[in-house]
């Protein structure tokens, strides 16, 4: 009994020393009204916890009508992007004790339009993404359509744009973007990282393609080298370093430097030999 | 022009302008002409502008910097006005007035000459 009173004070002591109370003041868009309006919401919180925590606290117990966009929890679905204390972040991997504050301000992301409360239309970002075209372009038809075996590709020729496949799409880098906020026509970081990205693959043969797209004052020319795209990616990627390579590729195509690249077939069957007593796999399939 | 074509031709007058200036300011120190009072003085401008040389390369500072000027005015301008039938406007626009400017600053040059040659 001793034991178990004992263990109770020191849970108490351990809860008052991490736990802490916090003022959230969120920026509400009202669809309805076509206005701003500002909420407060004051929560104890506990060490751990993140903005997204408090907002389904708030959500469960205080305010039901309070709307944002969230899916995995674990920082990779890229849905939970919001601007915290004036920062993109997301809010999934945003400590509310790491922000040392004891009022925290949340508001939509910029650049995006409004849906409700928290919640940002993606649909001209994604539109942007798509004109691009994020994916493998190849001349072999056939064999992109009907696959018979994986391309083939090296670990280093992987490593060239590695950094920029690691994107999940959150729109954190257009929503810092100063160029993004002033231009609505700017492809915007993500997108142009995403070229650079499908052009430094070695599977890909679309680089002549994509650099026509590109190449336009609302494409790689617009960006203005603020690297706050880099500065805001959760994921540590960086968009800014991927402009400038692109911009490079840009001008060596102007001054006939780049050719038409040809892409890596696939991989050749294996020479290996089954060892006995090991079962045939099942036939391959895509 | 494509987008591209025209950023390397801003880059290339920019390094153009970084040379020429330097050179034009050379010309008022003792290493490359004849100081600073002496290089401003009216007959030595007017023995400059009869050498061909110096002419040839005022015609390009100017040159070079009307269009890396003018090319950064545009790209400002199309900051401002998002509209492609707008900006086609302002590169018209600009066009215009980067001709006139080039035969204006041009004009002093070839003037100075032919007023030298009849001074001669």
């Amino acid at each position: 009994m001793a034991w178990r009173n004992v263990s109770h004070v020191s849970r108490v002591i351990f809860m008052k020393k991490d736990s802490k109370i916090i003022t959230f003041k969120i920026k509400r868009w009202d669809p309805g009204k076509g206005d701003w309006r500002i909420s407060t919401y004051t929560v104890t919180i506990r060490k751990g916890m993140t903005i997204l925590d408090a907002l389904v606290h708030i959500k469960e117990t205080i305010d039901h009508t309070l709307s944002y966009r969230a899916s995995c929890r674990m920082g990779i679905c890229g849905s939970c992007g919001m601007t915290i204390n004036g920062k993109p972040r997301l809010a999934c991997e945003t400590q509310i004790l790491e922000l040392k504050s004891n009022t925290i301000s949340i508001e939509p992301l910029k650049n995006f339009d409004l849906i409700k409360d928290l919640a940002t239309d993606f649909s001209l970002f994604f539109e942007k993404q798509t004109k691009i075209r994020p994916y493998l372009i190849r001349s072999d038809e056939d064999e992109y359509w009907n696959p018979s075996r994986e391309y083939k590709q090296t670990p280093t020729e992987r490593l060239l744009y590695e950094q920029f496949s690691n994107c999940i799409t959150c729109g954190l880098c257009y929503a810092a973007c100063p160029t993004n906020a002033t231009n609505i026509n700017y492809l915007g970081p993500q997108a142009l990282m995403n070229t650079y990205r499908f052009i430094a693959d070695s599977r890909d043969e679309g680089t002549l393609e994509r650099i026509e797209l590109v190449d336009a004052v609302d494409g790689i020319w617009g960006c203005h080298l603020s690297g706050a795209c880099s500065d805001v990616c959760p994921k540590g990627v960086d968009p800014a370093l991927a402009i400038q390579l692109l911009r490079g590729l840009v001008a060596a195509k102007a001054l006939r430097r780049i050719k038409h690249k040809k892409a890596t077939g696939v991989v050749p069957p294996s020479e290996a030999k089954r060892r006995k007593g090991i079962p045939e796999p099942p036939p391959f399939n895509v | 022009m494509k987008e591209s074509t025209i950023r390397l031709i801003q880059y290339f007058t920019a390094l153009l302008i970084f040379i020429l200036i330097g050179f034009h300011l050379g010309i008022f120190t003792q290493f490359l002409g004849p100081g600073y009072s002496a290089g401003l003085d009216y007959l030595s401008v007017l023995e400059r502008m009869k050498n061909a040389f110096y002419d040839t390369i005022y015609l390009i500072l100017l040159f070079s910097l009307l269009t890396h000027g003018f090319i950064g005015i545009r790209n400002i301008m199309f900051e401002i006005f998002l509209t492609s039938s707008i900006r086609r406007i302002i590169t018209l626009a600009l066009i215009i007035v980067y001709i006139f400017f080039l035969l204006y600053g041009a004009l002093p040059i070839f003037y100075g000459v032919e007023e030298c040659i009849t001074c001669v």
